[in-house]
């Protein structure tokens, strides 16, 4: 007979919380939230608490010393899941400064049971945690005190069917501490602030029972409380397409279809590299723009290095009639995983199948400086979250003309696409002229010719090669030496010399 | 303080239908008392006794502008107030000021507990000391 208990687990109601928790908090766990002072402590156990309790499931919010409970109320009602109907309903405040203000911890287990016994709550937050112990303790009691303590409370609060978390101000997580020792759970949290920059960041320290995803998790919060970011899926789309089932979309530019060898391969990368303005919001407008026209939505994933830079009116009808969605954050220091939860989003939304970033040197500088650093790392997990959505993703890179070497992006980063496309300008004839050229398209057969392109008020046209001139990637080509050819004149001598 | 409400605050209802028209200052003084413990006894377990006093005594200090005779707060941070003192003030007064004074201090009252944690939360808490002002009875429990 398999009679092994089964423990439910509880719905934080904290978005991405759960999954970072390995499937949400074991009911009846006793936990505890650390960290500095700021670091949103107080607002993650409001927001639990407000998710989890209902009438049948009541909630009990002790105060002790600390944040004046009126202050508290003051601000967490700031937050939307702050519930004032729920109050004396399905949440109960009750503050216990007055009774730990001179006691000894006997005292203060007291009361706490005194409570728990008079409402039978299902759920028991105790803020801040830190000042029972504080207050409970005087030089006279025996050390280990605050262990027995911590072992009857948690025993106690068990036994009552309470799921338990102490809130508390900890600021070293080395401590040999008791209250971590008998804690099911060690949810803590932190701010890490480099430079000018702050990131709030999550660790699932511990939990008892269950998997949780290791490491630091940022997190944000804004007027709708704790919004956590699991680490964006690493996982690759096990669909991958092997080369005799490529389907392929059409890119919405006569003739690049055909550069790329019949389009570009469905939940393919691509990455389009070119110099500033050389087209390449025009090129990822065409590509969501054709993909409206057959039905199939998009997201255009904004990263622009100058804000409210006029958009193409093509995109700003796409976006107003939600063919596609935008992804246009502003907020300050992002992470890589907070990134991909808004694509996520959208593409869930919308059942996007196309998606633009534009750019990644905007994305780059959106990050917070902590991020930038593994900026490689975290383009390959974008890559690969977006890849596991199943879409198809178009990433412009700004990349300045550089003839003596030939790159396509700046980061190192263009393995870590399915395709490219290099975009240059060419002198010829005293005029700035456009070269289009695909670099690479992974698995399959594409042109290897440097096409001319121009831009108009329809779009981009790609033209025909330059079969007349070459060292076009030098930027300064040469009419060829053809035996008929009696001018003899060169374009422009390349002079000694271009770094 | 402005306070705009189109209705009394029920804290002011309640002193009103109690104290009905009567011209006896200690039965008003009574009525105040009362009044002020049922709000004590919903907001005590949330916000402690320490932070009922507070409100208590910056009430009658916002009052106390325009019934000097309320300026009772004692100097020291620590000490709470005296209900009795209260009570034997207002008993000193004639009736009409004692009604006014009172209906003053208990403004005074739900418009500080507004500006600090809202109308809507005030309400809810306070809810439970005064079911309806009509009744006249404490609530004993709402939610039975």
């Amino acid at each position: 007979m398999n009679a092994k208990v089964k423990i439910n687990r509880l719905a934080t109601g904290v978005p991405g919380l759960d999954e970072v928790l390995g499937g949400g908090l074991p009911e009846f766990s006793f936990n505890l939230v650390a960290g500095p002072p700021g670091c949103g402590k107080t607002t993650l156990a409001h927001q639990i608490m407000f998710a989890l309790a209902t009438p049948e499931r009541p909630a009990l919010y002790l105060t002790v010393l600390g944040e004046p409970p009126l202050k508290m109320l003051r601000y967490q009602q700031q937050f939307d899941f702050f519930d004032n109907e729920a109050i004396n309903r399905s949440v109960r405040f009750v503050n216990l400064g007055d009774d730990t203000l001179e006691g000894n911890l006997d005292q203060v287990l007291n009361r706490i049971v005194a409570e728990v016994e008079t409402y039978s709550p299902a759920l028991v937050f105790i803020d801040s945690f830190r000042s029972v112990v504080l207050s409970g303790t005087s030089p006279a009691d025996p050390p280990n005190d605050l262990q027995q303590f911590m072992q009857r409370l948690g025993m106690i609060m068990t036994s009552w069917q309470a799921t338990t978390f102490l809130i508390g101000e900890y600021f070293t997580e080395i401590d040999t501490n008791p209250v971590f020792t008998v804690a099911d759970g060690l949810i803590w949290l932190r701010q890490s602030v480099q430079r000018n920059s702050m990131v709030r960041k999550l660790e699932i320290m511990k939990l008892r029972g269950q998997a949780t995803l290791p490491g630091l998790h940022s997190f944000r919060i804004t007027n709708a409380g704790i919004n956590v970011f699991p680490p964006a899926s690493a996982a690759l789309n096990t669909d991958q397409q092997n080369g005799a089932d490529i389907v392929r979309i059409p890119m919405g530019v006569p003739r690049l279809d055909e550069m790329l060898g019949g389009g570009l391969p469905r939940g393919y990368s691509l990455l389009v590299a070119g110099p500033s303005g050389s087209g390449k919001s025009i090129l990822a407008t065409a590509f969501l723009a054709e993909g409206a026209r057959l039905g199939e939505n998009g997201v255009f994933a904004a990263f622009e290095q100058r804000r409210h830079r006029p958009r193409s009116g093509a995109l700003m009808d796409l976006i107003e009639s939600d063919r596609v969605g935008l992804v246009d954050t502003r907020a300050p220091d992002l992470s890589i995983d907070e990134v991909v939860v808004l694509l996520r989003t959208q593409i869930r939304r919308l059942k996007a199948t196309r998606v633009v970033i534009d750019s990644l040197s905007g994305f780059e500088l959106a990050l917070a400086p902590t991020f930038r650093e593994d900026f490689r790392e975290s383009l390959l997990q974008l890559v690969s979250a977006l890849s596991a959505e199943g879409v198809t993703v178009l990433l412009t890179s700004e990349l300045e003309d550089r003839y003596s070497d030939l790159r396509f992006s700046p980061y190192g980063t263009a393995f870590l696409t399915d395709a490219i496309i290099v975009q240059r300008y060419i002198e010829v004839g005293s005029r700035l002229r456009r070269l289009m050229a695909v670099v690479k398209v992974r698995a399959s057969d594409h042109s290897d010719e440097l096409r001319e392109y121009t831009i108009n008020d329809s779009g981009i046209c790609v033209g025909e090669m330059l079969p007349d001139q070459e060292g076009l990637l030098g930027g300064r080509p040469t009419r060829k030496h053809n035996a008929d050819d009696t001018s003899q004149i060169a374009y422009l001598r390349k002079p000694a010399g271009n770094s | 303080m402005s306070i705009e409400k189109r209705e009394p605050p029920r804290i002011v209802a309640t002193l009103a239908f109690r104290v009905g028209g009567s011209t006896n200052s200690t039965h008003i003084a009574d009525a105040v008392a009362q009044i002020w413990s049922e709000a004590a006894f919903a907001l005590t377990p949330i916000i402690g006794q320490e932070g009922v006093a507070a409100l208590l005594k910056r009430s009658l200090h916002l009052s106390s502008s325009a019934h000097a005779w309320l300026s009772i707060a004692p100097p020291t941070v620590s000490k709470p107030i005296d209900l009795e003192t209260l009570k034997s003030l207002i008993a000193g007064q004639t009736a009409l000021e004692a009604t006014a004074g009172s209906s003053a201090l208990f403004l005074q009252f739900y418009g500080l507990l507004t500006t600090l944690i809202g109308p809507s939360l005030a309400d809810r808490i306070l809810e439970s000391a005064w079911v309806d002002p009509s009744s006249g009875e404490t609530a004993q429990d709402p939610s039975l």
